[in-house]
């Protein structure tokens, strides 16, 4: 095998898996077909790549989410943002550019917009944990005599694993606030609460 | 949507995929061998690369435009990693929609004087 087939090779890793076992050994031979070689070439080549791959891993991705998944999602956007720019900012003392959520935080506070602020952040994840839930877990009732309900589970696509983490995380950390700032009140070290 | 209606609108296909299949119109052809007539057709003006290619073909085979043809024009001369296609009636009835569509676009241009009245 040549070098540059060598190098295509590495090219073809950005490719998602499934593509590269169905068209991989075509796409190399098509490539020893061309045998064409030059910078202008390889950079139209990785230009190629570039394109063709995020194109695969975007089809390959919409495959895999369901609407129910993307809405998990897209509820988790607010209180995963909130959580890591201030975790980045407050506790690792990391500057952060911009933090949209600490200006927000400041004008709520102390109102009782404070308290729906920390509903959006704390039932955001519960939410689409449930979501999850339903776009994952199949319950059929009384279609079959012989049992009561069947459970189907849908085998869990990369958008579930990463709603899963990140709900979880979310819910970890704002737990974690939580009773560090309410531990010396529910400890009675602490005189106002 | 893929109909041989010659008035009905069908989406428009991107550009890779109607030379997929004009390259395809007349003979089965391998992935090396698109390439090549696309090429030749268009005077160097389009290079499928083989990102392109093989996205092109993997979506095409998804929607019945084209098949795998078990056929190999010449299997003494040919190499076994080659893989055939052939275009399917619905890309046939596809492709005639794509090139009626650009026709009325063409006919369109003319009577706004883009083009030279008479040509082509």
């Amino acid at each position: 095998m040549r070098n540059s087939e060598r190098l295509f090779q590495l090219l073809m890793l950005a490719y998602p898996v499934r593509f590269r076992t169905e068209y991989g050994s075509l796409m190399l031979k098509h490539f020893a077909d061309t045998n064409t070689s030059g910078f202008r070439y390889w950079v139209w080549m990785m230009r190629d790549t570039a394109s063709g791959a995020s194109r695969e891993h975007l089809a390959e991705w919409r495959g895999q989410m369901s609407k129910l998944a993307l809405l998990a999602a897209a509820l988790l956007v607010v209180p995963f943002g909130f959580v890591l720019l201030n975790v980045l900012q407050y506790q690792l003392g990391i500057p952060v550019p911009w933090n949209p959520f600490s200006s927000v935080y400041d004008q709520v506070s102390g109102t009782s917009w404070r308290y729906l602020f920390d509903a959006v952040m704390l039932f955001s994840p519960v939410a689409a944990l449930m979501l999850l839930f339903f776009s994952q877990v199949r319950i059929t009732v009384g279609q079959d005599q012989a049992v009561l309900a069947r459970i189907e589970i849908r085998k869990a696509s990369r958008l579930a694993y990463l709603v899963v983490g990140g709900s979880l995380a979310v819910l970890g950390v704002m737990g974690l606030y939580l009773v560090a700032e309410n531990l010396p009140c529910l400890l009675g070290q602490q005189i106002s609460c | 949507m893929m109909t041989d209606n010659k008035n009905r609108e069908v989406p428009p296909l991107t550009p890779a995929v109607f030379e997929i299949l004009l390259a395809l119109a007349d003979q089965d052809r391998h992935g090396y061998g698109i390439m090549r007539e696309v090429e030749r057709r268009t005077a160097g003006g389009m290079k499928l690369g083989p990102g392109t290619l093989y996205g092109s073909i993997k979506r095409m085979l998804e929607a019945g435009l084209i098949e795998d043809s078990g056929d190999r024009p010449d299997p003494e001369l040919d190499d076994e990693r080659r893989k055939y296609y052939r275009m399917t009636t619905q890309g046939r009835q596809t492709a005639i929609s794509e090139a009626n569509r650009l026709e009325r676009q063409v006919r369109h241009a003319r009577q706004k004087n883009l083009l030279p009245k008479g040509v082509g």
